[in-house]
């Protein structure tokens, strides 16, 4: 088949399933509507999630998640198998409409995974392998937009060189609630900064207080 | 439950009468049984009726019928209800009954054989083949073979046996061809992998297989919403007019089971006639029944005692007023349910397309769903289950489980945990007392290799690489948690204790100490 009739195919399929601009926005929890731009996430974007030398990128996240996972889509998680499930089950995520891929494999593998995980849920949750090339960075990032999927990017090591629509980034993280040898973790309260294209170019500063 | 399996073999020539000549029963064409003569000469089950007369000349041919064969069947029913109200029919020439009650009143389970095969014999003139086991569906193989087995030693009668008595053809070819020539081979397997591999099917296929009944919903009194009838305007007596209309009956009786999920293996038909009779009787189904195989047995039952002559034993004296059909037994039916999670279809099978894709990449255990599970630790209260495989119900979250660490709970849990050292403030290592107090304050945490060493391996990414390692002092910390885990069982006993400390860094984390280790477990990020 040449690629015209592909792309035709392409396009036909698209046009099958028309998607409602209402519909577009994926809901966040509201300790995070400030700090989008929207009060939402547009489907198919790409958003990345980092923390400058500070914890509470996990928990950021999961946050992100949290919302989505709310509203009754499916989400996935790959390439985490530290992730604290029952921190994510605690904050609301549904175990049951998550998918979990520990271990994606090597950086082609996994790009075929995540791709697949696209066509399955709504918001892919995804610690890209290191060794992950700057193309096929770009090129997952494409696949998110073309299946109206979010690509949620948690990226510790400032490592991921695909574009981003919205760069979250945790610049203060504390913990409070623990003494010496009394009381207990209890909240956890965290600085956000969210930049990003479009709307989202000036960067908004938030803080987020989550407590158990 | 303990089951008891009546068998009189060739019933169908029994019925009409051909027993003692070389007879078969034909159906489409296909031979569906035969007589002990026509065996003898080589007449064989599903030959074709050519085939057949070829082999033996002479042979007696009569067509399928079963309303017939279910009349002369009827007073065998009637006879063995006089022992026990409990019976059930399965087909013509098959019924069964729960065996505990009539034993214990009969002095035993061998008593009680003897007096039914006494009972059969007076009324149909055949020596009936009985037999009991722990399951309905093992009394139906012993009694081909005319055993009483044992109590308890079900499961290990029907290992012996070949694969193919489990029934569903194909499942039974895929099975052979995997190796698994006997029901012990396949039962041998675990029921979660069979499950994933073979459906409900395999799981029903399985159960049966280790001597369990198919699971059973409710047991007796069928809740009202699950019994159909009719009142008709006048006394009908014309067999096909009744045969109709309790053909519709059944199929509105599987129509309002369908949508809940549940087939029925146990029916009830009952009729009353003009005149205050009222006849009863219970069918037992060997699969589920279909729509289909409901309106046979319906069918069947109505036009088998409206059309035993008058005089007859238990056949009505006037037209039937009213029909009435109840699910006695139902079991869930797999094959038809909506989305288990209560979503649109399309979804859940839209995942699970994408994930047979991934484990055809990465194989089957790479993709799965948590589920949440009674425990102590952070890591041990989700259970990672494949996609498509079912757990056994795990220890429940609700129960206290002392020595929990209370909630928020950490968000990152490391698959790998590092060695640690926790120090108090005169260098000395932190230990935890027999009863629970630490031996210094925590004063330093030595992160030691955290951060250098090759944690997680390829792909582990992860929270494991962050901290730098080295020494942090504690600004803070809690506990710590004892937890004295399976203390009964000296194999999988544990001694744990669990540390909650915030560094000077920021970051908080959870500690354990185990065999006088300390490990790096959570961290709260």
């Amino acid at each position: 088949m040449c690629s015209y009739t592909l792309a035709m195919a392409a396009l036909a399929d698209l046009a099958l399933t028309p998607v409602l601009a209402s519909e577009r926005l994926l809901p966040v929890t509201a300790a995070l509507e400030a700090a989008l731009p929207q009060r939402g996430i547009q489907r198919g974007s790409t958003v990345l999630v980092t923390a400058e030398g500070v914890p509470g990128c996990t928990s950021l996240a999961l946050e992100l998640l949290v919302g989505i996972s709310m509203s009754g889509s499916w989400c996935a998680v790959a390439g985490y198998p530290g992730l604290g499930l029952v921190a994510a089950s605690e904050r609301g995520l549904e175990l049951s409409r998550l998918l979990l891929v520990p271990d994606p494999g090597d950086p082609e593998r996994c790009q075929r995974v995540v791709a697949a995980l696209f066509d399955a849920v709504d918001a892919v949750l995804l610690v890209p392998p290191r060794s992950i090339r700057p193309a096929d960075a770009r090129w997952l990032a494409v696949r998110a937009r073309d299946r109206h999927s979010v690509l949620m990017v948690l990226d510790r090591e400032m490592s991921w060189t695909g574009p981003a629509d919205l760069r979250c980034s945790v610049t203060a993280s504390s913990w409070s609630g623990l003494g010496k040898g009394y009381g207990l973790l209890r909240s956890h309260s965290m600085e956000i900064e969210v930049t990003g294209r479009g709307a989202a170019a000036r960067p908004r500063r938030v803080s987020v207080s989550l407590s158990a | 439950m303990r089951t008891l399996v009546t068998w009189c073999p060739d019933w169908p020539l029994v019925a009409a009468g051909l027993d003692g000549v070389p007879a078969a029963v034909l159906r489409a064409n296909r031979v569906v049984a035969t007589s002990a003569p026509a065996r003898r000469e080589g007449v064989r089950l599903r030959q074709r009726r050519r085939e057949a007369e070829a082999i033996c000349p002479g042979i007696v041919i009569v067509p399928e019928d079963p309303v017939r064969d279910l009349r002369a069947f009827e007073p065998v029913v009637a006879a063995v209800g006089e022992l026990t109200p409990l019976v059930e029919l399965t087909r013509p020439g098959v019924c069964s009954l729960p065996v505990r009650g009539p034993a214990r009143y009969f002095g035993g389970e061998e008593a009680l054989a003897c007096r039914l095969r006494d009972v059969v014999g007076k009324v149909s003139r055949q020596r009936a083949r009985i037999g009991i086991a722990d399951s309905a569906f093992a009394a139906r193989l012993a009694a081909r073979h005319d055993l009483i087995v044992p109590a308890g030693e079900t499961a290990g009668w029907l290992a012996r046996l070949p694969v193919g008595v489990l029934g569903p053809p194909e499942l039974v070819e895929l099975l052979e061809r995997l190796g698994l020539h006997r029901v012990g081979d396949f039962t041998a397997l675990d029921e979660a992998t069979v499950g994933s591999r073979f459906g409900s099917e395999g799981v029903r296929a399985h159960r049966m297989g280790r001597g369990f009944d198919t699971e059973v919903l409710s047991l007796n009194d069928p809740p009202p919403d699950m019994t159909v009838s009719r009142e008709l305007e006048e006394p009908v007596d014309q067999v096909d007019v009744v045969a109709f209309l309790a053909a519709g009956l059944a199929e509105e009786l599987v129509g309002r089971l369908a949508p809940h999920g549940l087939a029925c293996t146990r029916l009830l038909v009952e009729a009353a006639t003009e005149h205050g009779e009222e006849l009863s009787r219970w069918w037992r189904a060997e699969q589920p029944f279909t729509q289909r195989a409901m309106v046979d047995r319906v069918r069947w039952q109505l036009e088998g005692w409206l059309s035993a002559g008058p005089g007859a034993p238990g056949a009505p004296t006037s037209g039937v007023m009213s029909i009435r059909l109840s699910a006695g037994e139902v079991i869930p039916e797999e094959g038809r349910q909506l989305g288990i999670f209560g979503e649109p279809a399309e979804v859940r099978q839209r995942v699970e397309r994408q994930v047979a894709r991934i484990q055809s990449l990465l194989g089957h255990e790479a993709v799965g769903t948590a589920v949440a599970v009674g425990a102590r630790g952070p890591a041990e209260q989700v259970c990672f289950v494949p996609f498509g495989e079912t757990r056994e119900e795990p220890a429940s979250v609700r129960h206290p489980w002392p020595g929990r660490l209370p909630s928020p709970a950490p968000a990152v849990v490391y698959p790998v945990r590092l060695s640690v050292a926790v120090l108090g403030a005169d260098g000395s290592e932190v230990g935890v007392t027999g009863r629970g107090r630490c031996t210094a304050e925590p004063a330093v945490v030595d992160l030691g290799g955290v951060g250098r060493a090759g944690n997680g391996g390829s792909g582990g990414g992860g929270g494991e690489r962050r901290h730098g390692g080295g020494r942090r002092s504690v600004v803070g910390w809690a506990g710590p948690w004892p937890a004295e885990e399976r203390w009964w069982d000296p194999h999988t006993a544990r001694r744990r204790a669990r540390l909650q400390v915030q560094l000077e860094d920021g970051s908080a984390h959870v500690l354990v100490l185990e065999g006088g280790r300390w490990r790096l477990e959570a961290t709260y990020d």
